[in-house]
Parts: C-alpha cells; structure tokens; sequence
C-alpha cells in the first residue's frame, strides 16, 4: 500500500474506526481516484510567458528610481538630452561615489538613491546579428582553436557522450586531444521526460554596449591642460572609464565603464601587499584562513543582502542568492588526509543570477548561472567587491530554433556547450555514467566575435540539471544546450591527443 | 505538512522587501499544481491557461495583504484559483449557479487533451454527481497532496469538516461502502 492511501485511510479511520475492517474494499477506490490524478502537465512556453507577465508586471508596479539603464541610454538621446544626462551621470556618480566611499557603518542610503537596473529589450529584425558563433573566440575555459571541419549534427548522433571537465570549446566529436595525462571522463544519460521542442524561432538576446558616456564632461576636456600638453590637442575626447577611489578602512573604489555598461565596486585595499601599512594587519603576513574560520552560507549570504541593501544596489533583476562554491567542489574532491594544505580564500563570492524574461543564465560550461557577484570576506565578513553589475538593455532578434529534440538530447548527453572536452581515447576512458534530468528554459550567455566586436550573446537553451554526481567529480550543477539551430550545426575544433602520453 | 511551508514564507518576505524575483521563485514552485487544479476543474486547456494567469496575476496583486500568521501561502494561493474558476463560470454562465465545469455537460474537450481526459473519464462515474466542493476535496487532497489544514483554508471549513467530506464522498460513490457506513452507525447508534 503506498504512503498516500495509508495517510489517506488513517485519515478516515480517525472520523470513523469501524471502517479499519474494510480496508481491502477502501484501498482500491482510493488507489483509482489517486491514479486518474491528471497527467496534464502545464505548457512550458505558457508557463515561460506568464512568468515573463508577471516578472514584467512587478518591475512596471516599482517607484521610478534614479535608474543606470537610463542614465547610460542617454547616448542614444539627442543634443540637449546629452546635457541633461550627463548632469545626471555626475549626480549619480556622485550620489552613489559619497555613498559609498564613505561608508562603514553609516546609515542605510536615503529613499530614493536606489540604483536600478530595469531591464529593456529592443526588438530588431531577422538574424540580425548575424551568423551564431561563426567565429568562437577563447574566454570562458578557451580551448577552442579553430581547425577541425565536425558539425554538430555528426555529433549529435553518436550514441553517447563522454568528457571530463575541462571547459571551453563546442559541443566537440571525441576524436583527439593534446592533454598531459588521462583524466576521468563520464558518460551522460538523460533519464528525464520526453522533450517538446514546438517553437520554430528563438529570441536571441545581444546586450548593447557603447550607447553610454559623460557627455557633459567631454566637452570639458578640451579645457586641461596636464603638465603642459593639452587635450584639446587630441582633438575630440571623451570620458570612457571612470574611477573613484575611496579612502580609509572602510573605503571602497567604484569603477564605471561606460562603453560596456559595467560597474565594480572593489575595497580600497590596504591591507594586503605594499600599501599595506600595518605588517601585523597585512594579510599577506597572515595564515590563510582555515576551513573552520568558514562561516555558514546563510551569514555570507546576509552579508552581502545587507551591503547590496544598505548602498541601494536594485538585485530586481537577479533570483535567489547562492554561494559561488567551485573552491568547496575542489575541496571536496581533496582527499581528507590532504585537505589541511588546501588554501581557503580570503573572500568567497555570493552569486546573485541573472534573470532574463524570468528564466535564469547560464554560463558556458554550466557550473554555475552567471549574475551579480558579491564578495564577502571570509575573515570577518565584509565584503570586499561587487561584479557583474551591468547595463541591462539588450537587441533581439529571431534566429531558427532546433526542433529535433532527439539532437537535443544527444548534444547534452555529450556535455553540452562549452562544457566538456574529450580527454583520452575511446579505450582509455575511465568512464563513469551521470544522470541528466528533466531541462527547464534558461539562457546561455555566449561570446561571438563579429565584425571587430565581440557581442555577448544571450541564447535561448535547456539546462538539464546533473541529478548525482560521482564523488570527487568536478562536473557542473547543469549541462546547457542552446535552442538556434545556427549553433547545432557550426562547425567546431578537433582536439589533438598528445601521443606517448595518454597511451 | 507542506514541506515548502518555510521556503515560501521566506520568499514572501523576500518579495516584500522588494526583491521581485521572490516571486518568481514562488511561480516556480506551484505554476503546475495551479494548473492542473485548474484544469481538473475546467476540463478544458485554454480555459486553464486563462484561468491560472488571472489567479497569479490575483495573488500578484494582494501578496502585500497576505499574512502568514493567518495560513500558509500554498493555500492561500489555491483558495484564489478556486474563487477565480468559481468567479469565471459565474460570470460567464449568470442564470445558473455554477462553480466549475464539472456542471456543465459536454464540456470537456476530449479530442485535446486524450491522456488527461481519459484519466479524468475513469473517475467521471464518481466525481460528476458530487457537490463542486466535494470534487475540490478530492482534487486537493488526492491530486494535489495539500493537507486538511490547508484544504480548511482554503474552503473556509474546519479541518475536521474537511476531512468528514472526504469520508462520505468516498462513502457516496461506492454502494457497498455505504453499507459500510450504514453498518457503523448502527453500531455507534447501539
């Protein structure tokens, strides 16, 4: 009997006991009624859509804010625009620079001064950005030289994947590598539910970059002179990148790129290397921290709400914090006897992931989603830098979906992209079966360098979640396949084996 | 017990916080279970489609009112859906009192749905002579593993209500449990 017609008849027996005798005619009605249970499942694209209403629906319901992404948008607006918007660059500058520089202990900012991130997405045409990857440049794990001529769908047929995690390149055919020695590798299976693919088009995301600057300061420098050359003399300049830098204990540097839509706030260091004043302060001179000075999660997690909170940083855009633990994976892949000699750090990073029209982004490689970083300090946890916080307003654009899923699966059951590479021969592989589970929708944020920039791409994909991993496997928490067809069938590197040394 | 009880709570007060993707997290957890409560009530996908994104763009709305002191949010948030299907087939059916579709004869859209509609068929013989409220106790409590307190909730009973109505609608719909019944009350009657 299973666990829900017990509770369900102790139930019953408890209004009336009499009827404890006729359980074996009880059992099976319950147990019909508990079968016709509807196997409906809800539609995912209807369950993506209503999210991406509601999400929408609590971002336009919020009080207008001082708002970064206006303030950057600014260089798209017209003359007088500029000079209104670069007012309002200084003034929030300043707002946020006072704010923060001077910091440390002080009361929360005013109402009002909250930093903002709205995010907007601007529909452009077709295919608008071109080929997906036509030219992969390294970055995220690198590892991926151009040479070979295998397409995906080659791949995508093999009946099984293998790879151990290395990071960087497509989603590769096994044939060669040059790697020092033979490592691990694991065969993914997907054991989740069966995959409707029904969309023939996927919105794919670029995110702008170069639309803001300081007009208004531009103009003035032109005006200095630094020891005697003058600006002017480089005819038109303008302001790219802005630093400021606090000072005292408690002092923090902001930095603000305007051409990429990016702020960092770092701790004006000063007690770490030769500004260190302090030796007996100075990190450097100190014993790395233990894994027992380590505190819980939940405080690393506290601290950086409470920092985030206290200088009006909007996280609107970004889910449910998590601890960045890729140390604590290598650390548990430590063996016990060796663990004393392995280095904590000083500072482990809070993750804030990214959500875009309500669905979480990957990174390439899969271990962990990609958003707003905070790092807090592991010896007395203030947090010493905040990254990731960029300029959310993206271009669209519809590319053809993948509507095979059996390819689908079979580029995740070979590591999906970016995440795995193949590191011995077919023979040598000691080979270990991973489970992948049911995907949900998700974002991959990629790389694509196209006509002299390099677009940050945001790609509709399934991230199917590793359900166990072998111990002391340095696997990701996700394998992440994109839904373009463009990127099914691109065409990726061969990985040369190192002869002599993996046979 | 609802095992998410604390997750949820926290994310309601994340969310009044002002950290909007609390609620996204919360969307996640029951998206589904609002669903098909939905669609076992209206037989009917689209009607569910509409129906669910009324109820959480419902809750959306008066989650700054939600007191967790007063209940758990998995039934405050199925006390909406109910009132949204019960709202819709009142407002789109003014002569007669209805309050889900199982009232409504040939409505169910056969042909779309196969699988769920022949899960939902076998049960039919059961469920159709029931009161709405009846069949809701059925849906929550064997469908959608919610437990008496929060069926309590939901309904505006008490638990023990609740539970009573679920002992005679399984009592209703077999005659030889009726006897069954007819069997012990004698013997509490003597």
């Amino acid at each position: 009997m299973t666990y829900d017609i017990k509770n369900i008849l102790s139930d019953l027996y408890q209004i009336d006991p009499s009827l404890r005798e006729h359980e074996a005619k009880l059992q099976p009605l319950i147990s019909e009624l508990l079968e016709a249970r509807s196997d409906l499942a809800i539609n995912p694209a209807f369950r993506d859509r209503l999210r991406m209403i509601l999400m929408n629906k609590i971002r336009d319901q919020k009080v207008a804010k001082p708002s970064f992404s206006r303030l950057f948008a600014a260089g798209l607006a017209g003359r007088s625009m500029y000079t209104m918007a670069g007012a309002l660059v200084l003034i929030l500058v300043v707002a946020v620079s006072v704010t923060i520089l001077n910091r440390g202990g002080t009361p929360a900012s005013p109402a009002g001064s909250q930093i903002a991130f709205e995010q907007d997405i601007t529909k452009t045409k077709n295919e608008a950005f071109g080929p997906l990857a036509v030219a992969p440049v390294g970055g995220r794990g690198g590892g991926q030289e151009a040479s070979g001529q295998k397409s995906l769908d080659t791949v995508a047929t093999a009946p099984s994947g293998t790879g151990g995690y290395g990071g960087g390149g497509g989603m590769t055919k096994p044939s060669s590598l040059i790697y020092p020695v033979p490592q691990p590798s694991y065969v993914f299976n997907y054991v989740g539910d069966p995959i409707s693919l029904t969309e023939k088009t996927v919105e794919v995301l670029r995110r702008a970059k170069g639309v803001g600057s300081m007009p208004a300061f531009d103009s003035l420098l032109g005006a200095f002179d630094v020891s005697g050359i003058s600006l002017n003399s480089f005819g038109a300049s303008k302001i790219q990148n802005l630093v400021l830098a606090g000072g005292g204990d408690n002092g923090y540097t902001i930095t603000i790129d305007f051409f990429e839509g990016f702020i960092g706030i770092s701790k004006t260091v000063f007690d770490w290397g030769p500004r260190c004043m302090a030796p007996e302060k100075c990190l450097d001179n100190q014993p790395s921290p233990t894994i027992n000075q380590k505190p819980d999660d939940a405080k690393l997690i506290n601290a950086a709400n409470k920092f985030l909170k206290e200088h009006g940083i909007d996280t609107s855009a970004y889910g449910t914090p998590i601890i960045q633990d890729d140390w604590g994976i290598a650390y548990g892949q430590t063996p016990p006897e060796q663990r004393a000699m392995f280095y904590i750090p000083d500072a482990i990073t809070v993750l804030y992931p990214l959500i875009l029209n309500g669905q979480t982004v990957y990174e390439q490689g899969g271990m962990f989603p990609m958003g707003l970083q905070v790092q807090v300090s592991v010896r007395n946890l203030t947090v010493t830098g905040v990254w990731n916080m960029t300029l959310q307003r993206y271009e669209s654009s519809q590319y053809e979906a993948e509507t095979d899923s059996a390819k689908i699966i079979a580029a995740a059951e070979r590591g999906g992209w970016g995440g795995y590479v193949i590191m011995a021969t077919e023979a040598e592989r000691l080979t270990t079966s991973v489970s992948l589970g049911t995907p949900s929708r998700g974002y991959l944020r990629m790389w694509n360098y196209n006509d002299g920039s390099n677009d940050e791409l945001y790609v509709p994909a399934l991230a199917f979640p590793v359900l166990k991993a072998p111990v002391r496997a340095y696997l990701p928490k996700y394998v992440v396949v994109p839904l373009a067809k463009d990127l099914m069938t691109q065409q990726y590197p061969d990985i040369m084996l190192m002869k002599g040394v993996a046979e | 017990m609802n095992e998410h009880a604390d997750a949820d709570f926290s994310a309601v007060r994340r969310f009044h916080d002002g950290v909007s993707e609390a609620f996204g997290e919360l969307y996640d957890r029951y998206a589904d279970g609002i669903f098909r409560f939905i669609y076992a009530k209206t037989r009917h996908r689209e009607t569910a489609e509409d129906l669910t994104s009324h109820a959480f763009i419902k809750a959306l709305e008066h989650l700054p009112a939600f007191r967790s002191e007063l209940g758990s949010f998995r039934a405050w948030l199925y006390r909406i859906a109910r009132n949204t299907v019960i709202d819709h087939y009142r407002t789109t059916r003014l002569t007669l009192d209805l309050e889900d579709a199982w009232d409504v004869a040939g409505n169910s859209d056969t042909a779309k749905e196969a699988e769920a509609q022949i899960a939902l068929h076998k049960v039919e013989k059961y469920l159709a002579d029931l009161t709405a409220e009846q069949r809701d106790v059925v849906f929550l409590r064997l469908w959608q593993d919610l437990s008496y307190a929060e069926i309590a909730q939901i309904l505006g009973k008490s638990e023990a209500s609740c539970k009573m109505m679920l002992s005679r609608v399984l009592l209703k719909i077999r005659k030889d449990v009726l006897v069954m019944l007819l069997a012990g009350l004698v013997r509490v009657i003597n």
